[in-house]
């Protein structure tokens, strides 16, 4: 009998091995990236049926957030604006020919982008009583976790850790994981992410951003721990149940 | 004491420690045997299979015909997947809908609570605060400033909610069977009703629910007077029609008879069910105030006593001190008896005494009976109660109402209070007087609004035929019942939750019922449909409510009218309406007429069987039938469910010829005959009924409103005639024979919880007697156990077994147990405060259950169901073992299996510190919280149910299938549908998730968003409404307070609990109420000897028996309430635990002491020092 196999096969075994353990630590590290909300849900930016731009309204604008989103300091929830908000503003009402005709800026030049936008065509029609707004969600926390806004606005978080620079999207998107080992280096550590209220609004996102990223944060964030007694809870039943 | 005794004189050389367990073994130390059902007294080789199975049989098994089904749809929900998994790869697009106009008030994610009411039937209202979220009504409470609630609510109310959102609701009016709609039936009636013009109502019938609306009275006024010769007829299956001619003969005049239960200290009861009727929240509150026991030398003169007379047993006899089981005949001699007994203690008595003493007679069984209540109730004269049921004759009730007054009970511990028209309206009248005029067919048109008479009308009235007789029948119903399909129109009526209208309590406190939302079927309300046939079309409930009320109040002035309004629609109750008292004068010479023209009712012939019909606490008369909460709630007695079987007695079934096992849930299948009229049901044995008696429940059976409600259970309305309507003798009840074994056990399925979660005998129940909690009360027995360690033990603790067991150690290490067992003196009790509060400062949270004043009514278990979404599972899971209910009212017998005494005991989740739950999970998904809680993340649990499996206590539940989110029909309406393959009907749960449809989107908007809604196999069990306790700290934070307050919240049991027997709180807080409780005499903990320490105490049952009714052998008991008996055979009773038998209640430092499942210390060494030295290094060696 003669080499019934070819000498090259000889490697075989040590390649595949090679390749076994390749393939699971590519298995392994991509699992590891991809199956995980940094990977999922990071950078989800869909299209809303109305263009609004927080761009605009909170940053060139700088409107506060809880000019919207008006209950985040007393609910679990921050609640999407309802139509009427928007009106507050958008109704500078001609008599005879409808909306906005008359937003023409001060010193007479173009006529307001309201004249020509079809966006707004959506926002009339809800408030006048046509089908609500069907804005699309973006940060979602599953069902089985309840996260409460106003307790976290209160100890100091700004909306800024979570949802960071919301006042430079034109479109909002989804800018941090928020899965559960996120929250909990949070919960570990919450001095990264205390702010001074009395000092600093909350929702001052650019002001917060820099206190956060100064080299002082973790040493007054400390302070504010300590001083209002704060302990986040880690247990399971804090968010789950 | 069973398996686990360890005590040492049972274990003695060569004698083998049998597993094996008698009734008589049953025992907690207190010297009762408490036993769930016959089998389980005669510990069959069946019942004890069962208790060894984790679950019921075949709870996690699939027969083999259900099992190939389901491998077929599989296949096809594999075939299925390959074609639509692709597409549904992708994220899921969820859309935010925000207002067009924001509303005021609302805050997405905050609830918002509204005052209304809800009207009961046959009169008088629960005062509800409903809990919306976004303009949905989620849940039910009770209103805290409405004088019958007080903030508390009933099993009912709480499932009312759920009728809101039921998918079977009539969705339209409907004529001749099809659809229509409003503008239709508009037209129609405005077009018919003008013919009455002329003929000023002639052959114009209404025959209405009872109900006590100011509003409805007002439009009934309105009718009347346009048309004043149309006939107005108040009809209510369950009513009280002795109790109404009674007291208006004592009276002189028609009254409503409202017991004040708070002041009366000896409380007799003539078969009525005061705790148990639907919203008798006053009563039940009352009661317990005056029954609850703090401290020792306090209860002397406060504790009430009630006597109870009664053919079944009911949630008043449950809770009675005496209880004497009579035959329906009986009653009534001997509530004559006891008149006549006790007016000639009182001292003449006069013409009432004479005739009732004419009347009553005490046979020898009952005579001393009889004595001894007239002599306890006379001896309380100004604090004794006598009330009587709707069973009972006028005459009964009249003499009640005269021995009450020479009681001195009028306008004491009874008032008398003035009563509208229809509500002193008789059923029975309204009904027969309508049949007769319906056979003569003197009926153009009839208007039926709420009442259901095809289905519950008398039998022999044989009313469907004579419906069919009027020209023209209308219906007003929520669900298109049986009178609704067969009404030439039937009208879809708006719920409570979503109309205007206004009910005045029992007291006569009128509120407003406010709707929470707008009516989801475009339905209307009894008041705007009897509006519009009066020719006023434009009339919304509103303005109707307004108008009555302005007029009620006499105020012409708008603003001032409208700021009564606002308070009255704010507060839930209308400031000062609650009716005066009567100046109650009683007639004797009327009463002692009505007591002398009274004939007993004659015995059935020998071998016959008396009958007694007793409304379903959960259905009523059915109108709740298509209610699955409430049909779900097991029956409070029987722990029936989804069905209503005749109950018989044991001794009654074997002359019958039943046998006495249940095994598995097999009621026996008999046929009822009364009076021609046959009934083919199933018998349930019920220890505590009458001998030859024979208990029919209503409301089973219906034939038409709902998928629930068709076919679950038996239409016993077909044997009721309108001249027995509550009592009947001459039955006979034949055993049912089939020729096919498997129809015969097809037709005798029935769903009982008495033996699910049975903790295998293990003593969790503790009762005893007042004399002995007054004579040992406040003692703290503290010493040292043979291992040295010290032992304190509290009246309750020692009670039990726990005299008999080692001082609990702990073999965790104190840093790592959280700081909160160090000292062995609090054993984490809360005794002392400070050193239990672990590093964290968290709160930890108890709960106190007090067994004193519960009922076993089952508010809570229903309230825990709103709460937290726990499904129902229907009728063929539930015989699985697979009831979701996180609470369980566990119902204990105890004594002679034919007069038992009966105990409750609610056992949900006891949030054990060391849980053995936590430790044998695998994936961590129940861990413990640094409050104290045993929490669950369901989006962990894996399910595999080593939890429950290591659970002592049985109080966890395992999603099986999908019975939330997915349509499911297990079990429903299988009766009735021809014979299944196997013993179980097929079960849809067996569809794979992905080809069921979902549940009804109308259910799901009742779903609490707090609360997840779990999916298949996902453990759950009590959170302690854990969503409430967050809920709590994240407002206090918003308030900068740094704990939550004691009664910030209450949990959902807790605030149902129509007795307050739950309490909820801060353990650590020494002014907290519960941490009060932890520290009472009667505080105990479940199966303290496992030391996982529960975060809910029990609180020992008090009961108050009259000395003279005792048995000697139990009065020794309250000189020496610590000895026990049992467990141990003669021999070992005669040497160690003989004489003296208090020898355990003194703990004689190391008598019977041992360590658990550790042999070979079964006897320790006999000198004190080594024991301690051998107990040290135990300890070592376990910690």
């Amino acid at each position: 009998m003669s080499h019934l196999f070819p000498k090259w096969m000889n490697h075989l075994p040590t390649a595949g091995a090679l390749a076994a353990v390749g393939g699971l630590t590519f298995v392994s590290v991509a699992g590891w990236y991809y199956l995980t909300p940094d990977f999922w849900r990071v950078g989800y930016q869909p299209k809303q049926p109305v263009a609004f731009s927080h761009q605009i309204h909170a940053g060139q604008l700088g409107m506060d957030c809880r000019y919207c989103h008006t209950h985040v300091e007393e609910s679990y929830h921050a609640n999407v604006p309802a139509t009427s908000t928007c009106m507050n503003c958008h109704t500078v009402v001609n008599q005879t020919t409808g909306y906005l005709k008359k937003a023409v800026s001060a010193d007479g030049a173009s006529p307001s982008a309201h004249w020509v936008s079809k966006d707004l065509a959506l926002v009339r029609e809800s408030y006048d009583g046509g089908r609500p707004i069907e804005w699309r969600r973006i940060h979602k926390a599953p069902d089985y976790v309840h996260f409460p806004h106003s307790a976290h606005l209160k100890a100091g978080i700004s909306c800024y850790s979570c949802h960071s620079r919301i006042d430079e999207m034109p479109v909002v998107y989804h800018a941090k994981g928020l899965g559960m080992g996120w929250c909990l280096d949070c919960h570990r550590q919450p001095e990264k992410h205390l702010i001074d209220t009395s000092q600093i609004r909350v929702t001052d996102l650019r002001v917060v951003e820099q206190q956060l990223k100064s080299p002082t944060q973790i040493e007054s964030g400390k302070a504010l721990k300590e001083k209002a007694g704060l302990l986040p809870p880690q247990h399971c039943g804090a968010c789950h149940y | 004491m069973s398996q686990h005794d360890q005590c040492p004189s049972s274990k003695k050389e060569g004698k083998p420690v049998s597993p094996a367990r008698a009734a008589a073994e049953v025992n907690a130390a207190s010297g009762k045997a408490y036993w769930r059902s016959l089998d389980d007294l005669a510990d069959t080789p069946e019942f004890r299979e069962r208790l060894e199975r984790e679950f019921p049989a075949m709870a996690s098994e699939i027969s083999e015909e259900t099992r190939r089904d389901f491998l077929k749809l599989m296949a096809a929900s594999l075939a299925l997947a390959g074609v639509v998994a692709m597409p549904a790869c992708r994220r899921t697009d969820h859309k935010i809908f925000a207002y067009n106009r924001d509303p005021e008030n609302i805050i997405p994610g905050n609830f918002l609570y509204y005052a209304t009411a809800m009207p009961m039937p046959g009169g008088g209202a629960q005062g509800l605060l409903a809990k919306t979220v976004t303009g949905r009504p989620i849940k039910v409470e009770g209103n805290p400033l409405h004088p019958n609630n007080q903030g508390k609510s009933d099993a009912v109310a709480q499932a009312s909610v759920l009728d809101l959102y039921d998918p079977d609701r009539s969705t339209s009016v409907r004529h001749a069977g099809a659809v229509s709609d409003w503008g239709a039936f508009a037209e129609f009636a405005a077009q018919h009703f003008k013919r009455f013009d002329a003929t000023e109502g002639e052959g114009l019938v209404f025959l209405v629910e009872k109900t006590t609306s100011p509003s409805r009275d007002a439009v009934r006024d309105r009718v009347l007077r346009k048309w004043p010769k149309s006939r107005w007829m108040p009809y209510e299956a369950v009513d009280n029609e002795g109790g109404l001619a009674g007291v208006e003969a004592a009276l002189g005049g028609p009254a409503r008879v409202r017991p004040n239960l708070a002041k009366a200290k000896v409380i007799l009861s003539l078969d009525n069910d005061f705790l148990g009727e639907p919203g008798a929240l006053a009563e039940a509150r009352q009661f317990a105030a005056g029954r609850r026991v703090w401290d020792r030398e306090a209860s002397k003169s406060r504790m009430n006593r009630l006597y109870a007379v009664e053919s079944a047993y009911t949630i008043t006899g449950g809770a009675a001190d005496h209880r004497l089981k009579a035959r329906p005949s009986e009653i009534p001699t001997i509530a004559m008896a006891i008149v006549a007994a006790t007016m000639a203690r009182l001292g003449g008595g006069g013409e009432v005494a004479a005739a009732a003493g004419a009347k009553g007679k005490a046979s020898g069984e009952f005579a001393k009976w009889i004595e001894a209540v007239a002599e306890d109730l006379a001896g309380a004269k100004g604090e004794a109660l006598v009330t009587a049921g709707r069973t009972q004759p006028a005459a009964v009730h009249a003499a009640v109402a005269a021995l009450n007054d020479a009681l001195g009970a009028t306008n004491n511990t009874v008032v008398y209070l003035p009563m509208g028209v229809d509500e002193g309206a008789s059923s029975l009248d309204s009904i027969r007087g309508l049949a007769r005029v319906l056979e003569r067919g003197q009926v153009d048109t009839l208007v039926v609004v709420g009442a259901n008479p095809v289905f519950n009308a008398p039998a022999d009235l044989d009313f469907a035929a004579k419906f069919a007789k009027a020209k023209t029948t209308i219906h007003l119903g929520v669900w298109e019942d049986e009178t609704g399909a067969a009404s030439t129109w039937h009208v879809n009526r708006a719920h409570y939750l979503e109309s205007w209208g206004d009910v005045a309590s029992g007291d006569g406190t009128i509120s407003a019922v406010q709707p929470m939302i707008a009516p989801i079927f475009d339905g209307r309300s009894d008041i705007e449909f009897l509006s519009v046939l009066a020719g006023e079309p434009d009339a919304s409930g509103y303005t109707i409510v307004r108008r009555t009320w302005r007029d009620r109040l006499g105020v012409t002035d708008i603003p001032a009218f409208d700021r009564a309004w606002r308070r009255a629609l704010h507060d839930g109750v209308l400031a000062d309406s609650a009716s005066k008292p009567l100046a109650a004068k009683i007639n004797s010479a009327a009463v002692a007429s009505l007591v002398g023209k009274w004939e007993p009712a004659a015995r059935g012939a020998s071998g016959t069987l008396e009958v007694v019909f007793a409304p379903d606490p959960r259905t009523h008369d059915g109108r709740h039938a298509n209610n699955g909460w409430l049909q779900e709630l097991p029956h409070p007695i029987s722990k029936v469910t989804w069905d209503n079987p005749v109950l018989v007695s044991p001794s009654t079934a074997r002359k019958l010829g039943l046998p006495l096992e249940m095994g598995d849930g097999r009621a026996r299948p008999i046929a009822v005959l009364l009076n021609g009229r046959r009934l083919e049901t199933v018998a349930w044995i019920s220890p505590g009924v009458a001998d030859d008696t024979i208990v029919l429940t209503l409301g089973g059976g219906r034939r038409k409103g709902g998928r629930i409600a068709e076919g679950t259970g038996q239409n016993t309305y077909a044997l009721r005639e309108s001249t027995a309507m509550w009592t009947a003798t001459g039955a006979q009840a034949p055993r049912r024979l089939f020729d096919d074994e498997k129809e015969a056990s097809y037709h005798t399925l029935l769903a009982c919880t008495q033996d699910h979660h049975s903790l295998d005998g293990r003593p969790i129940l503790r009762d005893v007697d007042l004399a002995a909690w007054q004579r040992f009360g406040d003692e703290i027995a503290k010493d040292t156990d043979a291992y040295g360690n010290v032992r304190v033990l509290n009246f309750a603790e020692r009670l039990g077994d726990e005299t008999h067991l080692p001082a609990n150690r702990d073999v965790y290490l104190p840093e790592q147990s959280h700081g909160y067992e160090t000292d062995p003196e609090t054993k984490g009790k809360g005794r002392d405060p400070d050193s239990a509060r672990p590093p964290e400062n968290a709160q930890q949270w108890g709960m106190a259950i007090d067994l004193t004043t519960c009922t076993g009514c089952g508010a809570c278990v229903t309230a825990c169901q709103a709460e937290n979404n726990i499904p129902i599972v229907g009728k063929a899971e539930v015989w699985k073992g697979r009831e979701m209910h996180w609470i369980r009212v566990d119902r204990y017998f105890s004594g002679d299996e034919e007069n038992p005494e009966l105990s409750v005991q609610p056992v949900a989740c006891v949030h054990c510190e060391n849980a053995p739950c936590e430790t044998v999970c695998p994936v961590n998904a129940t861990i413990h919280g640094t409050e104290g809680l045993n929490e669950m993340a369901y989006n962990r649990c894996i399910g595999t149910r080593y939890c429950s499996n290591n659970c002592p206590y049985k109080v966890r539940r395992f999603n099986w299938f999908d019975y939330a989110s997915k349509q499911f029909r297990g079990g429903f309406g299988q009766l009735g549908e021809g014979i299944p393959n196997d013993l179980m009907p097929r079960n849809e749960n067996f569809v794979p998730p992905r080809l069921r449809a979902k549940v009804s989107e109308l259910r799901s908007m009742q779903y609490n968003p707090n609360v997840t809604v779990r999916y298949r196999g996902v453990m759950e069990k009590c959170t302690y409404c854990i969503q409430r306790i967050n809920r709590a700290r994240v407002e206090t934070k918003l308030q900068d307070l740094k704990h939550i307050p004691d009664g910030f919240f209450e949990v959902a049991c807790q605030q149902a609990c129509p007795t307050e027997s739950i309490v909820f709180g801060d353990i650590t807080d020494k002014t907290s109420r519960v941490s009060a409780l932890r520290e009472h005499g009667r505080s105990y903990m479940l199966l303290y000897y496992l030391n996982t320490r529960p975060r809910t105490t029990h609180m020992a049952r008090i009961r108050n028996p009259n000395p003279r009714l005792v048995a000697e052998e139990r009065k020794r008991r309250w000189e020496q309430p610590f000895h026990h008996e049992g467990g141990h055979d003669e021999e070992g009773r005669g040497s160690e635990h003989g004489a003296p038998a208090g020898g355990h209640a003194s703990l004689a430092p190391g008598r019977g002491d041992s360590l658990l499942s550790l042999p070979v210390l079964a006897s320790p060494p006999a000198d004190p020092s080594r024991r301690r030295a051998l107990a040290s290094v135990i300890s070592g060696v376990l910690s």
